[in-house]
């Protein structure tokens, strides 16, 4: 971070020029940009030969990221520059960031960009954050830790499940355990809270299972019988099935056949 | 005029479709803005710098409140952040 030294205009008090009314309000909310590390304040220099010392401002990489995202929403048309531009943005996150989401998602833009598909899956993912009402209070919030996606369109969901799987099989096997496993504490949790009967089993079999980073636990209910499971299944197939959740009649995952009455029904929660 | 305290605070609208924080659009537009001053430069660097002064002039002519604002009638000469 750059030193700040913000030494203010004097402001012409008796005869103002429209810049001088509005500059107030602007520099209050450079301040609030600053604060959110989008707008950095720098050395205030000298300009136009006069003895003024005055700031200057610049953007930081996440306030130009931020800027490239504005043109691209307020944009009718396709924007391909903006979007290499914000390709290039995240190349240089990502070899700064090497968490297996950083590196899941560095592969997965690195897919999107060469089948032509970054503006649907990239772009799309980064505005639909920003629209969406959850709490982004820095960068970070914004792109650390993508979500793996779910879609309203079952092409769409077939689409994204087959680039993960060409992503996931390349992967490292490291950097898979650990994003299994990340994913597999994340949902298990979730799962935790919505337990209903076997509360107990569930505990039982999830500790079973602590060490397998790639299957996850989760209670499971058949509605035809009404018999309530503990299921242990793989966190791919799970997520798989997960993505056509909204093409179901009460968005619930697809079910899956009950090993008691052999029907269809078996119902898991969409975590 | 309340503070932009979080990036979700330059985008969220209410169930009407209207921006939450009251600054939300001048905050955008002032982001916009850099995209102008990158395009400005000679080298095209996006971390050029740029001064509140060029940026107040540009928004002047590229902000919808101040364009109207300042459109047909004399403004009133008390700074915003003092009338409020």
């Amino acid at each position: 971070m750059l030193s700040v030294f913000k030494i203010d205009h004097i402001i012409g008090r008796v005869n103002p020029t429209r810049i001088e009314y509005v500059l107030p309000r602007i520099k209050d909310l450079l301040n609030d940009l600053h604060n959110l590390e989008l707008i950095e304040f720098e050395m205030a220099e000298q300009r136009r030969g006069t003895s003024d010392i005055i700031t200057v401002y610049r953007p930081t990489f996440a306030g130009h990221l931020i800027a490239l995202l504005i043109e691209i929403m307020e944009s009718e048309k396709p924007q391909p520059d903006i979007s290499i531009e914000i390709y290039n943005l995240f190349d240089s996150y990502f070899k700064e960031h090497h968490s297996s989401y950083d590196v899941l998602y560095a592969a997965l833009f690195k897919k999107y960009m060469e089948r032509g598909l970054f503006d649907e899956f990239g772009i799309d993912i980064l505005i639909s954050r920003l629209n969406s009402g959850m709490q982004i209070k820095m960068i970070d919030d914004l792109v650390h830790r993508l979500e793996l996606l779910s879609f309203g369109d079952t092409e769409k969901a077939l689409l994204y499940a087959d680039l993960l799987d060409e992503v996931l099989k390349k992967l490292d096997p490291n950097t898979k355990e650990l994003l299994f496993y990340e994913n597999k504490l994340l949902l298990e949790q979730k799962m935790a809270t919505r337990v209903q009967v076997i509360h107990k089993d569930f505990e039982q079999r999830r500790f079973e299972l602590k060490g397998r980073a790639d299957r996850i636990v989760l209670e499971a209910n058949c509605e035809n019988c009404n018999t309530y499971f503990v299921v242990d299944i793989e966190i791919l197939y799970y997520l798989r099935k997960r993505n056509f959740a909204p093409h179901t009649p009460n968005l619930s995952v697809p079910k899956s056949e009950c090993s008691d009455c052999h029907k269809g029904s078996l119902i898991l929660q969409r975590l | 005029m309340a503070r932009i305290s979080s990036i979700s605070d330059i985008f969220r609208k209410d169930d009407d479709g209207e921006y939450i924080r009251s600054n939300a659009r001048l905050a955008q537009k002032i982001l916009s803005y850099t995209l102008v001053a990158q395009k400005e430069s000679p080298a095209h660097k996006y971390d050029e710098i740029f001064y509140d002064r060029d940026l107040a002039r540009w928004l002047l002519d590229h902000y919808i409140e101040y364009v109207e604002r300042f459109q047909d009638r004399p403004y009133n000469r008390t700074s915003e952040s003092n009338q409020n």
